[in-house]
Parts: structure tokens; C-alpha cells; sequence
């Protein structure tokens, strides 16, 4: 491991034992469609401010996860509580919990400001609290000078921006992202975990990050899980994430070590 | 192949085109035009627009422009309605195989059918009226008020909206899973939209904004529509093509280079309608 | 659940109820008021519907094979050229084709009848095929255009990359993969004639029996009974072409899903 990771991971130590208040709470959640077992007791917990990086191949019961935060999908036991109060009762448009998936999805009819702009309209703010809030954001996001450009116009790259977003001037709670980069090439996709990286440090977003990108994981992670048939292991520490053989960071680990000594 | 090669093959594939289409339609136009303005036909007599202004001063030639383009659009309108609403409160009818059924056999309804159907369940001595004759409501056919021939043209209304909605509700029922309608509207929820919020600020611009060019292709078809006013209509005003077939066919030859301008005036708009359609689907084949 | 079926089994009903009130009407003599159904249920309709001079059986050989001979001609031709607009867009060639699709065939009708008649050819079969062959052509050419394949065309510059020519490419790439949509047009266009009135009305010249013109010509002697009968006729002609292009349509994408 070189000194750039090893620096990462023990700041994500640092991180571990500092943990505040527990902000999210799942608690016992099952999922079952039909016989078929889709999550099984999943429990965690997710501090505020933090991002808990979740592993897992395809069908394992991520998505249906997330989506039962979103207030997308009843489970079948098991609840959801946001800072000590149940969430199970609430539609998802009162959740304040956003869910983002790969798709990137616009409202077509909208130019970028307005997309942006989406949940503020919504919530009827003042239009003078919507124009500084958008812009800023648009700042933040480096799409200036596409304010009034139709979503069409854009590049892959350029939606999953404006979705980022959009997906944090609705201040959420909670943010939930569900393989949001791995439709992009991997100089975007870099970009756009720096992106994540310095909107989350900024907003001080809560956010659960599902991957099946090992690397990915670990940049955008504070802790760090794996899903596998609906059930979820959670490491108490980083390195134990790792270090574990099955979670695939060793193999990454060791290939770009050979190719540091080879270069 | 090389570009000489290539470019006569493109010459020869687009020739049956030009041959078959292009230049009947032009001949068609043109003939109908030359003859409007009195360049050939039996009373020539040389270049005039008075065929024209005759038309147009004409009461009945304006009225029957007024009301095809009045009901065209009405009819138009209630079906854009009809459909966008079935889909936006119905979102997942699109995989409904009943539904896909019954769309279909609308489809495959022709207007004639639509025609005969309103005459005989909406117009005077219609089935309707026999029921509520039946239930005491009324005590002759006049009783009800019939739909076929009617003062509002509510008859055409009516067939027309029967054969325009089939096309529109398989169109926006396919359209709400090409644009991910589900996903958009999950999306919009968890940004805290409500759901009327869902369903009139993303659902509904979106699909008629996709939906435009469709919307103006159901408006000239019914623009054009024969069967339905020939058998559902008034004397006067009549829909532009019953009025255009019905003086044509006059013995008063006179009157054709009047018929001719009517024609033409209908080619001309059409036409023009086609054009704004075309690039409305340029537009969206680069949006999408 | 209950209530939902309860629900589409009511909507079902209430759309079908009208196609069935023609059934109804076709069954019998007669529709006096106030009676809801025919005076007699005698199948009088059915029963004398290969009599007299144009009768309903006629109309509609008639009426198929003129849609035969025009769907051939229209698919394969259209075939070819929405091929080649589909290669090579051109604003022009889309607004001449697009022309007849949305121009009302019997205002286009009512001018071409001067020209056939200068031709001679008006009041004839021949001057009624000739005005359909273009309405359909347009049709066909639209339809192939609008709904050819990006699939097809990289199939095509794969059989010429293998080294085909182009007789190849037709018989190994296009024509296998297009064979759905070249039966669902040659359907469209059958139709198109099958329902077509307007055309057969401007310049038919009351010579070339068709199902719909002998529906509007029992509606002018307000033979209710035998209108319906004609309805009825037109009716299936028309549903079972279209739930058959659908589902020809619906196993072409299924295929095309499973091979990719």
C-alpha cells in the first residue's frame, strides 16, 4: 500500500472513533418477493455527516435497500428511523431522503437552472433564496455558463452534475446514491467522486454510496460494507475492510502495487 | 463501391420516389392551382385571382373553413386530453394487456364504424333515445337530441375523438416508458414533489412536449376527415372535404375553378401544417 | 381486487356494447321505434348478402383482391425506398413522401378525377388502383422509414464486410430481419384499400364495388339492418389485421431482445 492510500485509510480510522449520534437507523429490515429472501435482518446504523460505502454484486438486494429508505418499497419487517423517529408511516416525498440512481434522469422540459432548481420550486421558496442557492450551486458544480441549456444538450458527465445538484439543494437528510458513476468513463467518473467528495465535506451530507467498484468505494467511503443474498456485513474498521480477502480491496491493493514497481 | 457508384444508386433508389409520388402530387397541386387561378379549364381566361377572392367572400366557402379547422382542433384537443390523463392517472396501463387489447381494437375501428355507431346510438331514434323512451323520459324520438347533423357538429366531435384516441393512448402509454415515467416520478417524490405536483409539473409537460408533433399529425387527419362529416354532418356548413367533393361533382361547371381554390387552399395549408411537423420531429430526433 | 375486476369488467362491456348493438342490427329486419332490437331476427342480411347485382360477398372479393394487388406493389417498392430515405434523409423526399399520408384522399381525389378523365381512365378499376397505389406507396415508404432498424443496417455492412454483394445483403441481411415489419405493412396497406372510400367514391365512378361503398349506399336507402351487416364486414377485416400486425410486431422485438 502506498502513502497517498495508507494516509486514507487512517483517516477513515480517525473517523471511525468519532462517531456522533446516531442519525440513521435500520433496524431488522426484510425484504421477501414470494419465497425469495431479498434482505435478510439488515441492521446499521449511519452517523450524521457520514458516507457508508455499500459493496456488492449485481441482485444481491442493494437497490430494494435503499429504495425502502427512499420510502419506494414496504418491507416486509424491520424499520426505518431518522434521528430517533420511525420513518415507516411517511410517503417518500416527506422523507426528505433523496435517491439517486445511474440514470442520471432529467426533467426534459427544464433547462439546467430549472432542474436544479426543482425542489426549491416545489417547496416554494422566494425566487431571490432559488436564484442565489442555484447559483452557487451552479458554481459549485462547474456548469456555469450551462444555466440555460436543456438537459439534451449535456454530456453524460455534465447530467450526473446537475443531478448531484439538484439531489442537495433539496437538503436532504439523507442521500442515497445507487451506483451513481458507473455509466461514465473513468476520467468523469474520478472527476465526479472529487465532486462528491467536496459537496459532502461542504454540506455535511449523510449519505449511503452502493458500488461495485472496490476502488470506489474506498475514496468515497468514511465505513465501509458488503451485501451479499440480502445480507449485510458491516467491517468495524477500514483496514478490516481491507484486508478482508472477499471484499476484492486485497486483490486491488496488490495489482497496483505490481504495477507501482513495474512503473 | 466507389462515390460514382454510390451516388448512382442513391439517384436510382429515390427515382420511384420522385416518379410515383413526387411528381403526381406536383401535378395534382399544381393542376388544382392553375386551375384556381384560371390558367387552364374550360372558362380560362387567362390569370385571375378572382376564383379565389369568390371563394373566400364566399359565406359558405369561410364557414366550412371556420367550423373543419373549429372541429379539428376541438377533436384534437379532447383526445390529447383523454389520453394524457389515462396515462398520468394510469401510468402502468401500458403493460395492461386489456388495455393494449382494447386499444387495439379502436385502432382497428374505422371512422366509418366510429359514424354509424354514433348515428345509431346518439342520433334521433338512436338507442339512446329508445331507452329513455322506454324509462318514460321521453315520448318521441325528438325527445333526445340527436347528434348526427346537429347545429354543434358535437357528432364528428365525437367519432372523431373515438378514432384519434386509440393512436394517442398507445403513443403516450409507450412514450410514459421510453422517457422511465416510473423512475421520474420516484425521482420527484424523493425531491418532495406531492403527487398532483408530480403529475402536473413533470409527468404531463413532458409527455405533450414529446407528443407535439403526434398532436399536429391527429389535427390534419381530421382536418381532412370525409366519412365521418359526410355522415354525421350538416347541410351547411359542411367540413371542407364534403364541400369540396360535393361542388366538384356540381353540373354547374362554373362553379369548379371555385372548388379548384378550395382545394388548393387546403393542399397549401396542409402542406405548410407538414413542414412545421417535420422539423418538429427533427428537433425531437436530436433531443432524444 | 375484487372491485378492480368489477371495474374492467364494466369498461369492457360499455366499450364493446356499441360493436355489439351491430351485431344486433345485422341479425334482423327492420328497426322501428321504439324497439331496441330489429322487428324480426330473421338473419335476413346474412342470408341475402350473395344476391342482386352488387352483393355484399362480391364487394368483397372485390375489395381483397384490389388490396392485394396494392399491398404487394406499395410494401415491395416502399420497402426499397424507405430503405434508402432511412440511408440518406432528405427534407424534400420526406415532405413528398409524408404528402399523401396526410392530404385527405378524397380532396386529392376530387383533382384527380380531371386528370384521369383526361387520361381516360376515371370511372374505371384501373384509375381507382392507380390514386390507391400512390396513397399506400407513400404509406409504405413512410412506415418502413420510420420504423427500419438501426439492427439491420449494421447487419447489412456485416454481410459486406464477409464480402455479399448486394443481392447477398437483400437476401441474407435484409430481408430475413425486416420479414416482421414487411408482413405487418403488407397488412397496413391491404388496409388502407380494404377501408378506403373516399378514392373509390371520387373516381370510381360507382363501377368499382367495394364493402365500403356499398355501406354508404344502404345508408342512402336507410337499410339500417344491411349497413350494419357491412359495418360489421369492415369491422373484422380491420381488427384482425391490426391485432395481428401487433402481435407479429410484439414476437419481431421479443426476437430481436433475445438475440441481443
Amino acid at each position: 500500500m502506498n502513502a497517498a492510500s495508507e494516509s486514507l485509510v487512517d483517516c477513515k480510522q480517525h473517523l471511525d472513533t468519532t462517531s456522533s449520534n446516531d442519525y440513521l437507523e435500520i433496524y431488522e429490515l426484510s425484504l421477501l418477493f414470494g419465497a425469495t429472501k431479498v434482505l435478510d435482518n439488515v441492521t446499521l446504523r449511519v452517523h450524521e455527516g457520514e458516507t457508508v460505502a455499500i459493496l456488492g454484486e449485481s441482485g444481491c438486494g442493494k437497490t430494494s435497500l435503499l429504495r425502502i429508505v427512499a420510502g419506494l418499497l414496504v418491507s416486509t419487517s424491520g424499520s426505518v428511523r431518522l434521528s430517533g423517529r420511525s420513518i415507516d408511516s411517511l410517503e417518500a416525498s416527506k422523507r426528505g431522503i433523496v435517491y439517486l440512481d445511474q440514470d442520471a434522469l432529467m426533467f426534459e422540459h427544464l433547462t439546467v437552472y430549472e432542474n436544479i432548481a426543482f425542489a426549491l420550486r416545489i417547496a416554494k421558496r422566494p425566487s431571490t433564496e432559488i436564484d442565489s442557492k442555484v447559483q452557487q450551486m451552479l458554481r459549485a458544480v462547474q456548469l456555469e455558463d450551462q444555466a440555460t441549456k436543456r438537459t439534451w444538450q449535456l454530456s453524460g458527465g455534465q447530467k450526473q452534475r446537475v443531478a448531484f445538484a439538484r439531489a442537495i439543494l433539496a437538503s436532504p437528510r439523507v442521500l442515497l446514491l445507487d451506483e451513481p458513476f458507473c455509466s461514465l468513463d473513468c476520467r468523469n467518473r474520478a472527476i465526479m467522486q472529487q465532486l462528491f467528495l467536496d459537496l459532502r465535506q461542504r454540506y455535511l451530507i449523510t449519505c449511503l454510496f452502493v458500488t461495485h467498484d472496490v476502488k470506489e468505494a474506498i475514496v468515497v467511503g468514511n465505513r465501509f460494507a458488503t451485501m451479499s443474498g440480502g445480507i449485510l456485513k458491516q467491517y468495524p474498521t477500514s483496514l478490516a475492510f481491507v484486508e478482508d480477502e472477499t471484499t476484492g480491496a486485497a486483490a486491488e491493493r496488490a495489482f497496483w502495487a505490481e504495477q507501482g514497481q513495474i512503473l | 463501391m466507389n462515390l460514382k457508384a454510390m451516388n448512382n444508386t442513391r439517384l436510382w433508389s429515390r427515382l420511384p420516389l420522385f416518379a410515383l409520388i413526387g411528381m403526381p402530387m406536383a401535378w395534382i397541386i399544381g393542376y388544382s392551382l392553375a386551375y384556381s387561378v384560371g390558367l387552364i379549364g374550360l372558362f380560362s381566361s387567362g390569370f385571375t385571382l378572382d376564383h379565389w377572392q369568390s371563394c373566400l367572400s364566399n359565406t359558405s366557402a369561410g364557414r366550412s373553413i371556420l367550423l373543419s379547422i373549429s372541429v379539428a382542433a376541438i377533436s384534437t384537443g379532447i383526445a390529447t386530453l383523454l389520453a394524457i390523463m389515462t396515462v398520468v392517472l394510469w401510468p402502468g396501463c401500458g403493460k395492461n394487456t386489456t388495455f393494449l387489447a382494447t386499444v387495439c381494437v379502436g385502432l382497428g375501428t374505422p371512422a366509418v364504424v366510429f359514424a354509424l355507431l354514433v348515428s345509431h346510438w346518439l342520433g334521433g331514434g338512436g338507442w339512446l333515445a329508445r331507452l329513455a323512451w322506454h324509462l318514460g323520459l321521453i315520448e318521441q324520438p325528438s325527445g333526445v337530441f340527436s347528434l348526427v347533423g346537429d347545429r354543434f357538429s358535437l357528432g364528428i366531435v365525437v367519432a372523431q375523438v373515438c378514432t384519434s384516441i386509440p393512436l394517442l393512448l398507445l403513443f403516450f402509454s409507450q412514450m410514459w416508458e421510453t422517457i422511465k415515467g416510473d423512475k421520474l416520478t420516484e425521482l420527484a417524490a424523493t425531491l418532495g414533489a406531492s403527487k398532483w405536483q408530480i403529475k402536473s409539473s413533470v409527468a404531463l409537460p413532458i409527455l405533450l412536449r414529446r407528443a407535439r408533433s403526434l398532436i399536429l399529425l391527429s389535427f390534419m387527419f381530421n382536418l381532412g376527415s370525409f366519412e365521418i362529416p359526410l355522415l354525421l354532418g350538416r347541410q351547411s356548413p359542411q367540413m371542407l372535404s364534403v364541400l369540396t367533393q360535393r361542388r366538384t361533382g356540381q353540373f354547374d361547371i362554373s362553379q369548379r375553378p371555385e372548388s379548384f381554390a378550395l382545394s388548393s387552399m387546403y393542399f397549401l395549408v396542409t402542406s405548410g401544417m407538414l413542414i412545421l411537423y417535420l422539423s418538429w420531429r427533427r428537433i425531437s430526433a436530436k433531443q432524444t | 381486487m375484487q372491485n378492480k375486476r368489477k371495474r374492467t369488467i364494466l369498461i369492457l362491456v360499455l366499450v364493446f356494447l356499441p360493436y355489439a348493438s351491430l351485431l344486433i342490427l345485422s341479425s334482423g329486419s327492420g328497426w322501428s321505434f321504439p324497439r331496441l332490437f330489429p322487428d324480426r331476427i330473421d338473419f335476413a342480411p346474412w342470408r341475402t348478402a350473395w344476391s342482386g347485382r352488387y352483393t355484399l360477398l362480391m364487394a368483397s372479393l372485390n375489395t381483397v383482391v384490389m388490396s392485394i394487388v396494392i399491398s404487394l406493389a406499395s410494401t415491395s417498392l416502399g420497402l426499397i425506398s424507405g430503405r434508402a430515405l432511412k440511408r440518406q434523409e432528405s427534407m424534400l423526399l420526406l415532405f413528398v413522401v409524408y404528402l399523401p399520408f396526410v392530404l385527405s384522399p378524397v380532396i386529392v381525389g376530387t383533382v384527380l378525377y380531371d386528370i384521369e378523365s383526361r387520361l381516360g381512365i376515371v370511372s374505371s378499376i384501373l384509375g381507382v388502383l392507380i390514386a390507391q397505389f400512390m396513397f399506400a406507396y407513400a404509406f409504405a415508404t413512410v412506415f418502413f422509414y420510420e420504423l427500419w432498424d438501426s439492427r439491420i443496417q449494421r447487419l447489412e455492412q456485416l454481410v459486406q464486410t464477409l464480402g455479399g454483394d448486394s443481392r447477398t445483403v437483400w437476401r441474407h441481411s435484409i430481408l430475413p430481419s425486416a420479414s416482421g415489419l414487411i408482413a405487418v405493412c403488407l397488412i397496413q396497406t391491404s388496409i388502407f384499400v380494404w377501408l378506403d372510400y373516399g378514392l373509390v367514391s371520387a373516381l370510381g365512378g360507382g363501377n368499382v364495388p367495394t364493402v365500403t361503398l356499398l355501406l354508404f349506399s344502404y345508408l342512402r336507402e336507410a337499410s339500417i339492418n344491411q349497413a350494419s351487416q357491412a359495418a360489421i364486414v369492415l369491422l373484422v377485416g380491420s381488427v384482425l389485421a391490426c391485432l395481428t400486425s401487433a402481435f407479429i410486431l410484439k414476437r419481431t422485438r421479443r426476437r430481436v431482445g433475445e438475440q441481443l
